[in-house]
């Protein structure tokens, strides 16, 4: 596609070219400004910098190249997020290869820590309590994108397209071309890896507090 | 309904039945999250939960970070972060 190729060619531009009328000019420095918010969006989903340069790239230059495609109905970062979610779903379709190495990845077995041989828990899980109170918590959801980043990065990865770009599972065994098995097992981890995290981290925390 | 479940476990508590561990009743957990179980896997969990402390606690751990991240969605695509 001849956009993705102009995308990356204007990667280390500030600011796409665009026609100088006051209104244009305006509206690219409104979508200049949410530059570093989509950066962080596409870093926590691809956990590869240039990746994610290439397709905020690409994402504001399809943004600025048609303007008139936002309606105003909604904020102007949500619909920046919408494009910048297919402009993602491209880059890793670009670097399936590299997207799902398991480069010495999680050789630690977490259920060997959780669980005794026998199969019960080594330690009671813990109530949680009401998500409300935590949700409240500015905190709580830096903890939670925290945890998400520590992920390893396959894992982080496939965690992602599904929680935030919400594809199906077998969109995206199609996408990285990986095995249905080796998805559910790499869910797995990260959801237990998750989980643990929260514990530690708020609940653990919060029990002290 | 609880009485039914009971009186089902009954009969799974016989010898033949093979048995979940918490660790296989986990995994059926976090696998619901993202597909739909066949009916005597649904059973399997459902009887497990009856006699189970720590797997309605896990239930509701992933239940607790089902909602966290749809509250996570809509808080830093929205006016949030």
């Amino acid at each position: 596609m001849w956009r993705g190729s102009v995308g990356r060619r204007c990667a280390f531009l500030t600011l796409p070219p665009v026609s100088a009328s006051p209104s244009t000019t305006d509206f690219a420095r409104q979508v200049e400004t949410l530059r570093p918010q989509l950066m962080r969006f596409a870093r926590t989903q691809l956990r590869n910098d240039a990746w994610a340069e290439d397709a905020v790239s690409d994402t504001l230059l399809a943004a600025l190249e048609k303007p008139q495609s936002f309606g105003g109905q909604s904020q102007l970062k949500t619909w920046l997020v919408g494009i910048l979610k297919h402009k993602v779903v491209d880059q890793l379709r670009r670097h399936t290869r590299e997207a799902t190495v398991l480069v010495g990845e999680d050789g630690e077995d977490l259920d060997e820590q959780i669980f005794l041989p026998d199969g019960h828990f080594r330690d009671m899980p813990q109530d949680w309590g009401s998500p409300e109170s935590a949700f409240g918590q500015r905190q709580f959801f830096e903890v939670l994108e925290a945890c998400m980043d520590h992920l390893p990065p396959a894992q982080g990865r496939v965690f992602m397209m599904r929680e935030w770009l919400e594809l199906e599972t077998d969109e995206i065994c199609k996408e990285l071309q990986i095995s249905s098995t080796n998805l559910w097992v790499m869910l797995h981890r990260a959801r237990l890896r998750l989980r643990e995290c929260l514990q530690l981290h708020w609940f653990g925390a919060a029990g002290t507090r | 309904m609880s009485y039914w479940v009971r009186k089902l476990y009954r009969v799974y508590r016989m010898p033949m039945w093979p048995r979940r561990t918490c660790r296989q009743v986990t995994e059926l957990v976090l696998r619901q999250e993202d597909q739909a179980l066949p009916w005597h896997e649904r059973v399997a969990v459902r009887l497990h939960m009856q006699i189970c402390a720590a797997c309605p606690r896990f239930v509701q751990q992933v239940k607790f970070m089902r909602q966290a991240m749809g509250r996570w969605r809509s808080y830093s695509e929205g006016d949030g972060a």
